[in-house]
């Protein structure tokens, strides 16, 4: 698959990233014996709780990384939760959907940015914003 | 390992994307030099 934003190594990486995800819910669940929701909702809170702390951290870099991989992982349950409840189905399938979703998502729009707009427009980024607005209502 | 907020699989996952990221601006960087070259 040759991306230009996204090469498959990272794609592989976040499937890899997502899977783990997944595993840390289901072991919380077993563990404290909760729901896997419930178990994903303690991840939602101290993951919020994290990133409001986080404020004062200095270290610029690792401060944007930790940013990035807490809201990266929130998106993830989100959507989750959302396509569980949307198409009725369990939790635990709705994750497994997530991952494929999330990596067609990405390969879109990677796909449209570098085949139709970058070096095409006059504000590439600005029109594929509007281009995944449109995608998301259809 | 056994950690609490990130395990092993989530961490591999981590290395492989900075691994992706890495090839990623090396090929650019060829590509730039490529066209500064033909340029």
């Amino acid at each position: 698959m040759p991306m230009c934003g996204f090469d498959k190594q990272m794609l592989d990486g976040l499937d890899e990233f997502n899977k783990g995800l997944i595993e840390a819910v289901l072991r919380i669940s077993r563990r404290e014996k909760v729901t896997v929701e419930e178990a994903i909702e303690f991840e939602l809170q101290e993951m919020n709780i994290f990133l409001k702390e986080l404020v004062i951290f200095g270290n610029d870099a690792s401060k944007q990384q930790l940013i990035g991989i807490a809201t990266y992982s929130i998106g993830f349950y989100k959507g989750s939760i959302e396509l569980a409840k949307n198409k009725g189905i369990k939790i635990e399938e709705a994750m497994n959907i997530e991952i494929k979703k999330t990596r067609d998502f990405l390969c879109d729009i990677d796909k449209h940015y570098y085949e139709h707009l970058k070096g095409k427009t006059a504000h590439p980024m600005k029109e594929l914003v509007s281009w995944m607005q449109s995608q998301e209502e259809n | 390992m056994a950690l609490c907020g990130f395990d092993k699989q989530m961490l591999e996952g981590i290395e492989k994307f900075h691994e992706g990221l890495v090839e990623l601006i090396v090929d650019k960087e060829f590509l730039n030099l490529e066209n500064q070259e033909e340029n």
